[in-house]
């Protein structure tokens, strides 16, 4: 191919995308898109789908640089915390700075990797679960030693976010046992957020329709779904469809590999969950649904 | 080719798939779906890509009418990259041809409509702000004619077609912190043979800078695609010598 007079092949354009080009094919390829409006926006187009590709995880050293950084963090903002707190001599404080400084001394989870610019907003999302309350809510003030003894029996937040783990499953139960017995356990643990998920399970339930987006027609009933956090909810349909909130109230629809009516979901954070087809099929994620892999 | 790396594993995927292996078929459909239609509701999402996406799906079987022989489209695929970067430069192509296909028939109005269109932008603009906008494109179009390829693409990578500093420099094989500065120097030499420009066509420092500053302040008509897209030919650029100084 006469690459300074004919456009880019498929080919050649996702080979150059993956570094797979060197030497003069490269420098023929270059200044022809330098030249050419439609491979330029070829180009374009194809970095604007490079966030649906799952992204390796990023080198070992960048985890372990951050691996020190998140606990200086928390120091730090431990220390601020302290050091800014109302009134230090007064033995009360609002407990809204509880909250803060349950967040500054809980053990330092493992620090994610941003898989895709995709997950960022839900990253930001779940940081803001974190955040402390307003301080213009009335609340009733605590002595310094009530504080003391609340942050040190505060579970961490691994534990904290299993006792929010709540599921739903509104069809029959699914041919996994292991799966059709986590909603029951779960709605044992807390009757609260079983409403919270039948809650958000309704609220989803208005997104079905013809003039939908997030649902293929057809598809009028969502059937189970799992909230592992107050903000986090799964939910899943006929028709391979999967929806997920990670703010509580706005919904988008995750692809599911196969076409098949889905009969419970379970959940333990907006990246991991294991939905189970009407067939007995289970279906794990590990990336807020970018990929399946069959169990 | 030879020295190439070759996606052999996605390569015998796609050989299989060709030829009608179901279980080869179940892996695909279950890898790769999802990334087809995210690349698609990524490219547009009011659907219009998803169309194309699912097209893909026939092709990719080589569903042909009575009487022809089964082709599918894997057969064009030969490892040079990965599948998933295959199928999205595939889908990318079919979508950015349709899109101009589609602006061609749209850009076909008789002439009293596009001139009813024109008309507004030309007649808001006063004989002196044209005028600026006139020799500002002027010079800035012979500036960046004069750059070398390279520097082409990496402006049009980035401005237009917003590609972050780290996707344009793997596009050119370079690290993101030398893109960055690239661009800067890019930049730099541009307003360089810009002014030089605009001196030798008799405007004094003051009014360079009263234009430089209005432009900036609003493009007006300039079309920085435009601006980037196809070099004209030799015989009608304007000036050809690559005059920018490299040294700032």
């Amino acid at each position: 191919m006469n690459m300074s007079d004919s456009c880019l092949d498929a080919e050649t354009l996702a080979a150059w995308v993956d570094g797979g080009l060197s030497g003069a094919e490269l420098r023929m390829v270059q200044a022809h898109v330098a030249d050419c409006a439609r491979c330029q926006s070829l180009v374009g187009a194809m970095a604007r789908t490079e966030a649906a590709v799952p992204q390796p995880e990023a080198p070992h050293t960048t985890r372990r640089w951050l691996a020190w950084v998140v606990p200086l963090a928390a120091a730090a903002t431990a220390v601020v915390i302290w050091t800014t707190m109302p009134a230090r001599n007064s033995l009360t404080t609002p407990p809204v700075t509880t909250e803060s400084a349950r967040t500054a001394v809980a053990p330092p989870t493992q620090p994610e990797v941003v898989a895709s610019p995709e997950l960022i907003p839900e990253k930001s999302e779940r940081a803001a679960e974190n955040k402390p309350e307003s301080p213009a809510r009335p609340q009733p003030t605590e002595s310094r030693d009530q504080l003391a003894e609340r942050v040190a029996v505060a579970p961490p937040q691994e534990a904290k976010t299993q006792e929010a783990n709540t599921d739903v499953a509104a069809a029959p139960p699914a041919a996994s046992p292991e799966t059709a017995a986590a909603p029951s356990a779960a709605r044992a643990q807390t009757g609260i957020g079983g409403g919270r998920v039948a809650g958000l399970l309704a609220s989803a339930q208005n997104l079905c329709g013809p003039n939908s987006t997030l649902t293929p027609p057809g598809v009028t009933t969502l059937n189970a779904g799992s909230s592992p956090s107050p903000n986090v909810c799964w939910i899943v349909g006929r028709l391979g469809v999967v929806l997920l909130t990670t703010d509580g109230r706005t919904w988008r629809g995750i692809t599911f590999p196969v076409m098949t009516d889905l009969s419970s979901v379970t959940a333990t954070d907006a990246r991991n969950a294991t939905v189970v087809t009407a067939d007995g099929h289970a279906f794990t994620t590990v990336d807020g649904g970018m990929t399946w892999t069959a169990k | 080719m030879s020295t190439e790396t070759v996606h052999l594993e996605d390569l015998a995927l796609a050989r299989a798939c060709a030829d009608g292996d179901e279980a080869a078929w179940e892996k695909f459909v279950l890898t790769y779906r999802p990334i087809l239609y995210r690349s698609a509701d990524a490219l547009d999402p009011s659907g219009r890509a998803r169309e194309i996406a699912d097209s893909l799906y026939a092709e990719l079987f080589g569903v042909r009418g009575s009487g022809e022989e089964r082709r599918s489209l894997f057969h064009y695929f030969h490892g040079r990259s990965s599948l998933a970067t295959w199928l999205r430069a595939v889908l990318s192509q079919r979508y950015v041809d349709r899109l101009r296909a589609d602006r061609r028939i749209d850009a076909l109005p008789d002439d009293e409509g596009a001139a009813a269109l024109a008309a507004p932008t030309t007649a808001s603009l006063t004989p002196d702000r044209q005028r600026q906008i006139d020799v500002m494109q002027r010079a800035l179009t012979s500036a960046v004619v004069a750059l070398d390829s390279r520097e082409r693409l990496r402006l049009a990578c980035y401005y237009a077609q917003d590609l972050t500093l780290a996707q344009t420099g793997r596009l050119l094989g370079e690290h993101e912190a030398t893109c960055s500065r690239q661009l800067a120097r890019t930049r730099k030499a541009l307003r360089a043979d810009v002014d030089r420009q605009l001196r030798a066509d008799g405007l004094d420092d003051r009014t360079i800078a009263e234009y430089t500053a209005s432009l900036t302040e609003d493009a007006g008509t300039l079309d920085l695609k435009k601006l980037l897209g196809p070099r004209p030919s030799s015989s009608s650029s304007p000036r050809k010598e690559p005059s920018l100084d490299r040294s700032r």
